[in-house]
């Protein structure tokens, strides 16, 4: 069993609901949503996040629209869908559910104290 | 001191000196041949490019003008190796990738080619060294006296080079995976290095064989020249011919829809189209017409596209919504001819005639003189213009006058003179041809030893469509003499003997051997000279 396929695993699984977070509040592009990504060590290096986005793009979960930047290349501006919206309610459920989970299995003698 | 190049990444303009290009150009073919399965690559390339533009962007600050290998290495440490950007939907995909085996595919090995890389190529397919294909080839040869080199050429001609790093790991059947995409473009540049360090007996052996490829790769490309030209020239042809065909279509269908509002100007008799089958049909003639229109056009317009392909390659991808509908559309004209054809041979299955005779009397010495007869009501004189059209009575009732009435002369076989006057018509079963037939007005009358024949039968507008007439059978004694009035031209069967002579509807006739023999003619017998009967 490879530890780091393993880690790699974890967090690519929650990347999506950390990205659909990251936009609930506002509207960003890559170079943004990769910023806060990278300050939460979420991600390490920057290549995965595009297909990622691609994908939620074409599940329309998300979508954007183009705005001129200063000195650079156009930039995509990335915003939650209604769809993409219910998404993000239901995955904050699911995930909620699943720290108890978690908590509950990791730390037994701690609740079993309680 | 290195060269530098302009490239050009989401519209931005960078200098980039040329091992940098190169390692980003790995890099970015690493990442594509990674996401082949992604359905949105090029949005994703296009993404990524437009980042990688804005990282360079901000490594060009101060007073860097050019990009060199370090930068694109440090780009390539923030955006991650390409198996980075896999994001597979499930945990085993990460794990199958590895194990997907491609089918090997044929391609021809340029890289270890002597002439063309088949033989090469058809070693890896093969799994065999290239000296026993190219052995094979040689012994092949010779065997079929040569003839075998055109399958060799054929294969040439047909198998695909491979060019891109995934078509050689197919080639080799090797998995299109990230490591060994890697290891190959690794190699590449270990052969480009080898080449300048080493001077070695490996390397003159090689550079012999690629000057014989070389040569042969010269001999390719005129060929390929060549078989450009003869393509376009093709093309011109097939343009030209569809080109032409499309318009006098065109011309012809605008022409028929023309002739069908000014009323009936018989086209079948003009021999310029055949549509007896499907007038008689009972389906409207518009739409035969314009179902033979689709069922020749469309082929016409497909070739037509297809040589304006042939003529100028850059031309804009042939949307396929557009080849589908018509070529359903095609198959629906078809469909339609086919069923007008079937329809057409049902309703005309069997004829069906209602008869009646009437004997003449005549003594051997009367004369019998046949007239058509017309009508002021319905035409100006009998001509039969196999004409058929819906007027009117004198009572103002809608009725079918119709011209199709035949007149043959007949041997009597017992020296008696008669006349046979059939009414027939053409259905599914003979009873519905005999209740049509019987529906026929036809009018004639003998007058002591003159027949006065109607030129025109009427029916009711509703066998319009039909197939039908009037066939009228005069039985003479083989002596009889006979008269005919010049308007019975058309509508007699008979030929006449001879063929054409002076003042021929003044003769007299008998009937000898089912020809109107000419008795009171002047005639040329063989010897050319002038003789009186």
């Amino acid at each position: 069993m490879n530890i780091e396929n393993t880690k790699a695993q974890m967090r690519k699984g929650i990347l999506e609901y950390c990205i659909l977070s990251i936009l609930k509040n506002k509207d960003a592009y890559v170079a943004e949503i990769l910023d806060e990504l990278k300050s939460a060590k979420l991600i390490v290096v920057e290549g995965t996040i595009y297909p990622l986005l691609t994908r939620l793009k074409n599940a329309e979960l998300l979508e954007y629209r183009w705005e001129e930047s200063t000195g650079g290349p156009p930039r995509k501006y990335y915003k939650l869908t209604s769809t993409g919206q219910k998404f993000l309610d239901e995955l904050s459920g699911s995930w909620k559910d699943l720290q108890i989970a978690v908590k509950t299995i990791t730390n037994p003698k701690q609740n079993n104290h309680e | 001191m290195n060269k530098t190049l302009d490239i050009n990444i989401a519209n931005q303009i960078f200098h980039i000196d040329e091992n940098a290009y190169k390692v980003l150009k790995n890099y970015l073919d690493a990442i594509k041949s990674y996401l082949a399965n992604e359905n949105s690559r090029d949005e994703i390339i296009q993404d990524i490019e437009s980042r990688i533009a804005e990282l360079f962007i901000e490594r060009m600050i101060s007073d860097k003008q050019v990009i060199t290998s370090e930068d694109v290495k440090e780009i390539i440490k923030i955006m991650g190796e390409p198996q980075d950007y896999d994001i597979s939907e499930d945990e085993d995909t990460q794990q199958t990738h590895h194990k997907q085996y491609v089918d090997k595919k044929l391609y021809r090995d340029k890289e270890n080619s002597y002439i063309s890389g088949v033989s090469a190529g058809l070693g890896h397919y093969l799994g065999i060294d290239v000296v026993w294909v190219r052995l094979l080839w040689i012994l092949f040869t010779i065997f079929s006296t040569g003839w075998f080199i055109l399958i060799y050429v054929l294969l040439w001609i047909l198998v695909p080079e491979a060019r891109t790093t995934a078509e050689k790991l197919a080639m080799k059947g090797e998995p299109i995976n990230l490591s060994n995409i890697e290891k190959k473009i690794k190699e590449g540049y270990d052969n480009v290095s080898e080449k300048i360090k080493d001077v070695d007996v490996k390397k003159h052996s090689k550079q012999a064989q690629s000057n014989i490829s070389s040569f042969f790769n010269q001999v390719e490309k005129i060929a390929i020249k060549i078989g450009e030209v003869l393509i376009k020239i093709i093309g011109f042809f097939l343009l030209v011919f569809s080109g032409l065909g499309l318009i006098s279509l065109l011309f012809t269908a605008l022409g028929l829809g023309g002739v069908g509002l000014f009323g009936n100007i018989d086209l079948i008799e003009s021999g310029i189209i055949r549509l007896d089958g499907l007038i008689y049909s009972g389906v409207p003639t518009w739409l035969a017409i314009i179902a033979t229109f689709i069922a020749v056009a469309i082929p016409l317009i497909l070739v037509f596209i297809f040589s304006l392909k042939m003529l100028f390659s850059n031309l804009k991808r042939i949307n396929r919504t557009f080849i589908i509908s018509i070529v359903a559309l095609w198959i629906l004209s078809i469909a339609t001819l086919i069923f007008i054809g079937v329809n057409s041979s049902l309703r005309e299955r069997v004829s069906g005639e209602i008869v009646n005779t009437n004997s003449l009397n005549l003594t051997p010495q009367d004369t019998l003189f046949i007239k058509m007869r017309g009508n002021l009501d319905y035409t100006v004189t009998p001509f039969k213009h196999n004409e058929e059209k819906i007027t009117y009575d004198k009572n103002d009732n809608k009725i079918l006058y119709d011209s199709n009435v035949d007149v043959k002369f007949n041997h009597s076989s017992d020296q008696v003179a008669y006349i046979r006057v059939s009414k027939w018509t053409y259905a599914f079963d003979e009873n519905k041809a005999r209740n049509q037939a019987s529906l026929l007005t036809y009018n004639y009358e003998i007058d002591a030893n003159q027949i006065l024949l109607d030129s025109y039968l009427l029916s009711p507008p509703e066998l319009v469509d039909n197939y039908l007439g009037i066939d009228i059978d005069i039985y003479v004694p083989e002596d009889l003499k006979i008269k005919l009035n010049e308007n019975t031209k058309d509508f007699l069967e008979n030929y006449f003997h001879p063929i054409e002579s002076e003042n021929k509807f003044d003769q007299i006739y008998v009937l000898n051997d089912n020809k109107l023999s000419c008795s009171s003619c002047k005639i040329n017998d063989n010897t050319g000279n002038p003789i009186e009967q």
